[in-house]
């Protein structure tokens, strides 16, 4: 990942999860996640289901980010392009936005917003992603782990090229994400 | 875009759907002098407050960000009827063409190079005739047919069409180009309210305006007008078919031929007799006789010919409803901007399934991160 990582709404499947925050925290970017308002928002409101998730004002790693004059042209052009309600997809525009100003790396799950994302030039990640460069650099190659995290994955109802935990390791490599 | 030019579409967006800036204030929790302010663009609108407007004014974000589209053009009856569906007519065809423009720039529309199409000027009826028969010859039109889906044929010469509901008797509709040189398309929104013949003319009208290039002449003559309305008629009803059904029906009366002819080409009572004045199959005392005496629906039903409606509002071009529900299959456009694109032509239940996301679209991820 690059300077600064930005996450968006879907990726709280990522909050609800992965069972551990220190997932997020080993591979943030220098450290720090950079949570746009929008998305904390966003957060805020999934708490109110998802008992687990914590605060993001609690974690010393996630740096909460109010958007600039800038970013807000941004959120405003890439919400425009993703439609809906007030709140639909403002969190990923925001994500992007972030990312873009911030030359930082997007986490985004939604396809609308990654080709958002690609469209601007900016890097984006998703949680695959995450999940399988943490099987490398910080659960020491321990398959059960990261098993149990594509299965709670699985459980909140996101969508991954697996049907079971159990896959994902041999997927990975047949794929030639792994053993890099 | 700057405070004043995203002030004056919020005035305009309450406008059209003529609410107070009291009324607006209160549904933002504003009071009526900052709705002012903001209008008049001396307050900033935060992220939150716009896209609150944007809901409460029943408008997609696009109508308040979107970049400008070049100036509207060819408003048809504008100096006639100068009427409050004017604006309408206005808004929507920005609203479309800044659409077209942003799906064109996310690579999900594909657009033509106009050049390869263009008209050259027309300066006779003989010129609009003969161009109309070429038109028609490249697209494959049988010579004597009709055109059974003109927005269809349109689109092929890289027209998308807009049909919206701009009241019976507002204008008749517009066009503008968008895109860049070399790779542009034509966006005409036409009202889908005028009676059908009427709405075919005025879109084979925007054709012509748009195959000859002068989509941008706000001072579009009175000359080009009937040039181009000329070019619109020998398109749907070219001489040899008007000819064949009128020659065909020789023992019926003069009205009921002119009936069978305007029938046949989808056209106005008014452009049915005018054409086959043109074509000199009535005289102009026929022509008198005839125009005043709209046929009624029983009068066609009579003599077993149908009228088929088209295309009423609303109304999108094939081809671009086709595209935008591929990239919503893919999920390159989210159902919520699906629906906005497709402009109450469909509804969420009637949008197709979203195809499964493919292997390809987590390989992305990781090649470069996504980028």
């Amino acid at each position: 990942m690059g300077r600064g990582g930005s996450l968006t709404p879907r990726c709280s499947h990522i909050w609800q999860g992965l069972g551990t925050w220190g997932i997020l925290e080993g591979l943030a970017p220098e450290g720090t996640l950079i949570v746009p308002s929008q998305v904390d928002t966003e957060i805020q409101r999934s708490q109110e289901f998802h008992q687990g998730i914590p605060l993001t004002s609690s974690l010393t790693w996630v740096e909460l980010a109010v958007l600039t004059e800038e970013e807000e042209s941004t959120l405003l052009t890439v919400k425009m392009d993703l439609g809906g309600s007030a709140t639909q997809h403002l969190g990923e525009s925001a994500a992007i936005a972030v990312a873009l100003h911030r030359a930082g790396v997007a986490l985004l799950d939604d396809r609308a917003a990654t080709k958002q994302a690609t469209r601007l030039g900016v890097t984006w990640v998703d949680t695959l992603w995450i999940v399988i460069e943490a099987y490398k650099r910080l659960f020491d190659h321990d398959r059960q782990r990261t098993i149990a995290v594509v299965d709670d994955l699985l459980e909140t109802g996101m969508y991954l090229p697996v049907t079971s935990g159990s896959e994902i390791i041999t997927h990975a490599y047949e794929e030639g994400w792994l053993p890099e | 875009m700057n405070m004043r030019e995203l002030g004056e579409r919020i005035a305009r967006a309450r406008a059209l759907v003529g609410r107070t800036q009291g009324s607006l204030g209160e549904a933002l929790g504003l009071d009526r002098s900052a709705v002012s302010r903001i209008e008049r663009g001396e307050r900033k609108v935060g992220v939150t407050e716009l896209l609150a407007i944007a809901e409460t004014l029943g408008r997609p974000l696009a109508f308040f960000v979107a970049e400008p589209v070049p100036a509207v053009a060819n408003r048809r009856r504008d100096g006639e009827h100068a009427h409050e569906s004017n604006v309408l007519l206005d808004e929507e065809l920005r609203s479309f063409s800044s659409d077209v423009q942003g799906l064109l720039d996310m690579g999900i529309i594909d657009a033509i190079d106009r050049e390869s199409l263009a008209l050259r000027t027309l300066h006779t009826h003989s010129d609009a005739e003969q161009a109309a028969g070429s038109v028609r010859e490249r697209i494959g039109v049988e010579r004597s047919a009709a055109i059974p889906d003109l927005g269809r044929f349109c689109e092929f010469l890289g027209l998308v069409t807009f049909a919206a509901a701009l009241t019976r008797e507002g204008p008749d509709g517009g066009c503008v180009e968008v895109g860049t040189e070399g790779a542009q398309l034509g966006v005409a929104v036409i009202n889908g309210q005028a009676p059908s013949g009427r709405r075919r003319m005025t879109l084979a009208h925007e054709l012509g305006h748009w195959l000859t290039g002068d989509a941008y002449d706000l001072e579009s003559s009175f000359e080009t007008e009937r040039m181009l309305n000329s070019f619109a008629i020998h398109l749907l009803a070219p001489r040899a078919g008007v000819s064949g059904v009128w020659n065909k029906h020789d023992g019926w009366s003069k009205r009921d031929r002119a009936i069978a002819v305007g029938a046949e080409f989808r056209l106005s009572w008014s452009a049915a007799i005018g054409q086959l004045r043109n074509l000199d199959l009535i005289t102009m005392t026929d022509y008198d006789s005839l125009s005043g005496n709209v046929p009624r629906q029983g009068e066609f039903a009579k003599l077993e010919l149908v009228r088929r409606d088209e295309p009423a509002a609303p109304y999108l071009s094939p081809g671009f409803v086709s595209q935008v529900l591929r990239a919503y299959s893919t999920e390159d456009l989210t159902a919520e901007r699906t629906l906005e694109l497709l402009r109450g032509t469909m509804n969420k239940d009637d949008l197709p399934p979203i195809e499964s996301m493919t292997i390809e679209h987590f390989r992305k991820s990781f090649a470069g991160h996504g980028s």
